[in-house]
């Protein structure tokens, strides 16, 4: 991830944000439609994960508007789609994002049940039982039923690719026109 | 048995994407010279999707809104030369104030995830609807982002990029089709 945003990129943002709060007082001056109240403002926030400025329209009633993206602000190293290679080790491709740490549901559950909350001790000596494969790494424990399965592509997709013939991973991307 | 359940509910997979676009996406999205203005209804960027896993799986909670609402945001900004994010509810006013001709409101539509024994394939629908600068609906498009792969459990961050990848496929559907129906 690069560590900081071009100079050109801030200077077309500021130039971005001083059109849009200066055009609208003008534009009744020079004839244009007469231009309601909005209560909103403009603002430059930083994108949680790169760092990189872009223009936020807000409410102007809230002084202090919240950021709307409350996920992890911790920001990662963009991810490279060849480690879904089946044949690709993980050792070969770094990996630096969040992953599913389930350690520590294994502690929190001990915890509760400690506590009789949640389950007793046939269900924690159960349950990673039936997890273990998955904790060492085994994918074959992990069978989850099916959720809501999206329908496949149709004829009518404006838009779809699918991955090199060199990935052992299917990507797709697709789009269709809908009626309004 | 009842003890048991109510445990097992408590192990599983808790997967958060890196919410971050593919250097991939950078080279195959090029930006167009374009104001455009984004809004996100505030329960996308809070939609989780939960599987109850089954006698041989472990739940999984897969949390969709919190990484696809950044790269929504880093797909509009490399999509379109003039990019405006509105937190707050758009009115024709506003449009009109800030010189917006083209406005796109995403909505999740669904969310597929396929487990077999052999890997995962995840889908994330999306219906995208287009407003003029008088919040008039002028086109309306379902883009869907899929991705599947194999033994992605077996890696330190498998589940995470595969989910990933399913997102980003989806915004560089949605970009894109802003694009190409300017």
């Amino acid at each position: 991830m690069k560590g900081g945003v071009p100079t050109g990129a801030r200077l077309v943002l500021a130039g971005l944000s001083l059109v849009l709060l200066v055009t609208p007082p003008l534009m009744p001056l020079m004839g244009s439609e007469v231009i309601e109240e909005t209560h909103t403002r403009v603002i430059v926030r930083e994108h949680p994960k790169t760092g990189k400025p872009y223009v936020s329209i807000v409410s102007s009633d809230d002084p202090d508007p919240k950021d709307p993206f409350t996920g992890p602000l911790q920001k990662f190293s963009r991810p490279d789609y060849r480690m879904l290679d089946p044949k690709i080790k993980a050792k070969d491709i770094p990996y630096h994002g969040p992953s599913s740490d389930r350690r520590k549901v294994y502690v929190l559950a001990a915890t509760l049940a400690t506590v009789g909350t949640a389950g007793g001790a046939a269900g924690i000596l159960a349950a990673p039982a039936a997890t273990g494969a998955g904790a060492a790494g085994g994918a074959g424990a992990y069978l989850a039923g099916a959720g809501a399965v999206a329908g496949t592509a149709t004829a009518a997709s404006v838009y779809a690719t699918t991955g090199s013939k060199e990935d052992n991973f299917i990507h797709r991307s697709e789009s269709k026109e809908k009626a309004i | 048995m009842v003890l048991f359940l109510g445990c097992a509910r408590l192990f599983g997979w808790d997967i958060h994407a890196p919410g971050i676009l593919s250097e991939n996406f950078t080279q195959l999205v090029r930006a167009v010279d374009e104001r455009v203005a984004l809004y996100l209804p505030p329960e996308l960027l809070r939609y989780e999707s939960k599987d109850k896993g089954s006698w041989s799986a472990d739940p999984q909670t897969y949390h969709v809104g919190e990484a696809f609402g950044p790269m929504l945001v880093e797909g509009f900004q490399n999509g379109f030369s003039e990019f405006i994010f509105l937190e707050t509810r758009p009115t024709p006013e506003i449009l009109a104030r800030y010189g917006i001709h083209r406005l796109a409101v995403v909505r999740l539509k669904d969310f597929g995830n396929r487990v077999t024994w052999k890997g995962q394939s995840l889908t994330l629908a999306t219906e995208t609807a287009v407003f003029d600068s008088g919040m008039k609906e002028i086109d309306r498009f379902e883009s869907r982002g899929t991705s599947a792969s194999e033994k992605i459990f077996s890696k330190k961050g498998g589940p995470e990029v595969n989910l990933n990848a399913a997102l980003e496929n989806n915004v560089r559907a949605v970009v894109q089709h802003l694009q190409d129906v300017r």
